[in-house]
């Protein structure tokens, strides 16, 4: 299962025994060697002690090394509740005196001095046992040298021992961990319930209620994550408000007209004379035309608003685009008497864009300098280097006062009643530049009067480059 | 020349009727898919005017049988879907043309003409603008009836400008055209060819208009 898809629960459970569980086999393996030398240090003792017991009772009887022990010692020598028990006792010279035939070999060269007890690990008969060997001196006696004790015993108990203590340690510890984990489920069960009676809340809300989610009744670590919410409400709510009023605008927009050739054609059916029916009708026609234009822009503005999920900007000529559509109008606007000039400056100039939709945008700015605009029309393109690409449409034409410059934008405004024009061209500039995070500003024209529009697109950022 | 039109709104199916009998066309009116295939089983018409969104059975549905069939004949969209994807659509499923609603009437004849024209193939070797013609084929242009004397480049230019008629002619597109004959024709001799042909031009009733920045447009002077 993916990360992502489980639950905070099961993410807080999964983390804690993901970290606990090699500790766990840690503390099984530390436990039970630790328990081991403590025990073997114990057995140890006593195997040493067992060792000395059987020194002892050796003699020496006319240069003869001897064990005198008595039947009843022998049996507890040999035999213990579970471990098996030997030894073996050898002379001076190494000769068999008593006990086992085979004994593990000593440690190291397999000497050993006077009077020292050694301790060692070894193997009988294939099975793991412990050792301890002790070298009896025979001084002062009829013979000479040493005589070698060993006794040994199987590993049965100490492992025993060992792995009752291990678990003695580990199985508490488990029960912790388990308590944990449970601990940690029932508590972020309970610390996640304002988070459902959040959700419950929510769910039981309207569709189109945009208000602030109260804040009351929510833990803090949840404050930052509902404010967030409720600015983007405040956003969606402010969209919408927008989006309303541009229908309503839309709407009244289209009733002029509407109205305009439903009057007209009630009066060209009333009309006695053929001039004053073709005069209405020819307004019917322009009015029918208007409305037209009206559809096809708020038609481009949803579009555009569309656009807005689905944008994939490309590389793309700025001069050759540009070009292109003065191109495609200079035929039209001189049809209207206006020339359109092109110009271009400062060498390449790539834009990263949309190429229909900035086809568009500069569609709609020379349509406006057409509308509102002189006797010609001249589209720059200037590139600014590192400061990115503009590109400028400008007429010789009246232009807008200053202080209008800011309310030409607002959908459907116009500066005068007297051109036709649906009042969004500006709009739909600024949006589509928008898309583009490219910046939309007036300026009087270079071309002494006049209004120059000016739309600066960023600089295309190096990681964009490939 | 008989003309199907098959729209199924009635306002816009009249007018675009009563305008196309004055301007001599005969006229059938189908309102729906359905009706559309039927005259078009039962008559060889010469174009197709095809709205899309029809009631019974929708426009692309019956252009693609249509073109199934095999018939050839010019058929133009008239809708008021104009995204690009819906433009495709319609062109790929073997649409010749396609006008958007809300259009002019003048703006359709003209087109449907067009259409027509190049169906029948009679694709016009005299090319006329003002008082001046020319002939591809015979590679000759008059000013009235009089025989003007042009260079085999002049000719080239003049040819690559009418053919652009009512469109802008970019200078590099001149200059891509010459440099057949020249080794790299320079945008500057492109000037001087217009120059030459501009002063030829004179008394032709068409004229040679600059466009700065973008090229040239040959245009009638009234």
């Amino acid at each position: 299962m993916n990360e992502e898809e489980l639950s905070l629960r099961q993410q807080l459970i999964v983390r804690m025994l993901s970290m606990m569980l090699p500790l766990f086999f840690l503390l099984w393996v530390v436990a039970y060697f630790s328990s081991l030398y403590f025990i073997n240090a114990a057995f140890d003792r006593s195997l040493a002690r067992r060792t000395y017991a059987l020194a002892d009772r050796v003699e020496v009887l006319d240069g003869q090394v001897l064990l005198d022990l008595p039947v009843a010692a022998r049996e507890m020598l040999a035999f213990d509740q579970e471990d098996l028990l030997f030894h073996r006792i050898t002379g001076p010279q190494g000769q068999y005196i008593e006990g086992e035939m085979e004994m593990p070999h000593l440690p190291g060269k397999g000497e050993i001095k006077s009077g020292q007890l050694v301790i060692y690990d070894g193997d009988k008969d294939g099975e793991a046992v412990r050792v301890a060997a002790f070298a009896l001196s025979l001084k002062g006696t009829s013979a000479h040298g040493v005589a070698l004790i060993q006794v040994g015993e199987t590993l049965t108990r100490r492992s025993a021992l060992a792995e009752r203590a291990t678990l003695a340690i580990v199985i508490p510890m488990l029960l912790m961990t388990l308590t944990a984990a449970a601990a940690i489920a029932y508590g972020v069960g309970q610390g996640l319930e304002p988070v459902r009676r959040l959700r419950d809340r929510l769910a039981a809300r309207p569709a189109l209620d945009l208000s602030p989610v109260p804040l009351e009744g929510t833990p803090a670590e949840l404050r930052p994550f509902l404010d967030e919410i409720n600015s983007l409400l405040q956003r969606l709510s402010g969209a919408v408000e927008a989006q309303s009023r541009f229908v309503s605008d839309a709407a009244h927009q289209l009733r002029t007209p509407i109205a305009g050739i439903w009057a007209q054609a009630e009066a060209a059916m009333a009309a006695a004379r053929h001039d004053d029916k073709q005069l209405a009708l020819q307004r019917i026609a322009h009015s029918a035309q208007n409305m037209g234009e009206l559809v096809q822009k708020l038609l481009i503005l949803a579009r555009v608003d569309a656009a807005e999920n689905t944008l994939r900007l490309v590389r793309l000529n700025g001069i050759a685009l540009a070009r292109e559509i003065a191109r495609d109008w200079a035929p039209q606007a001189l049809a209207k008497g206006v020339e359109i000039g092109f110009e271009a400056a400062g060498g390449e100039a790539q834009v990263m864009g949309d190429a229909q939709l900035l086809r568009e945008m500069l569609a709609n700015l020379i349509d406006n300098a057409l509308r509102y605009g002189g006797k010609r029309i001249t589209l720059a393109v200037d590139s600014l280097g590192q400061e990115g690409v503009v590109w400028s449409v400008s007429d010789n034409g009246p232009g807008i006062p200053e202080p209008q410059y800011a309310a030409v934008f607002a959908p459907f405004h116009r500066l005068s009643d007297g051109v036709d024009g649906a009042g969004l061209g500006l709009t739909i500039v600024q949006r589509i530049a928008r898309l583009h995070g490219a910046e939309v500003s007036l300026g009087p024209s270079k071309m002494g009067s006049g209004l120059t529009v000016c739309v600066k697109f960023p600089p295309i950022l190096a990681e964009s480059q490939a | 020349m008989k003309i199907l039109l098959v729209e199924d709104d009635p306002t816009l199916g009249e007018a675009v009727m009563l305008a196309m009998r004055q301007a001599g066309f005969a006229v059938d009116w189908a309102r729906d898919g359905v009706q559309a295939e039927n005259a078009l089983a039962g008559y060889a018409y010469d174009a197709l005017l095809l709205d899309l969104g029809l009631p019974r059975r929708a426009g692309l549905e019956v252009l693609r049988g249509l073109r199934k069939r095999g018939a050839t004949l010019p058929v133009m969209i008239l809708t008021a879907r104009d995204t690009v994807e819906d433009r495709v659509r319609g062109l790929d499923s073997g649409a010749d043309d396609y006008l958007l609603k809300p259009f002019s009437l003048d703006e359709l004849l003209a087109r449907l003409r067009a259409l027509l024209r190049r169906a029948h193939g009679k694709a016009d070797t005299q090319i006329r603008m003002g008082r001046l013609s020319f002939d591809s084929v015979k590679r000759q242009a008059c000013i009235g009836e009089t025989p003007l004397v042009l260079s085999a480049r002049e000719l080239e230019v003049l040819e690559i400008l009418l053919s652009h008629a009512g469109r802008v002619t970019a200078k590099e597109a001149i200059a891509d055209r010459l440099t057949g004959w020249d080794e790299g024709v320079g945008e500057n001799a492109v000037e001087v060819y217009i120059h030459r042909l501009r002063r030829k031009l004179n008394e032709s009733g068409v004229s040679i208009r600059t466009l700065r920045g973008l090229g040239y447009l040959l245009e009638a002077v009234s």
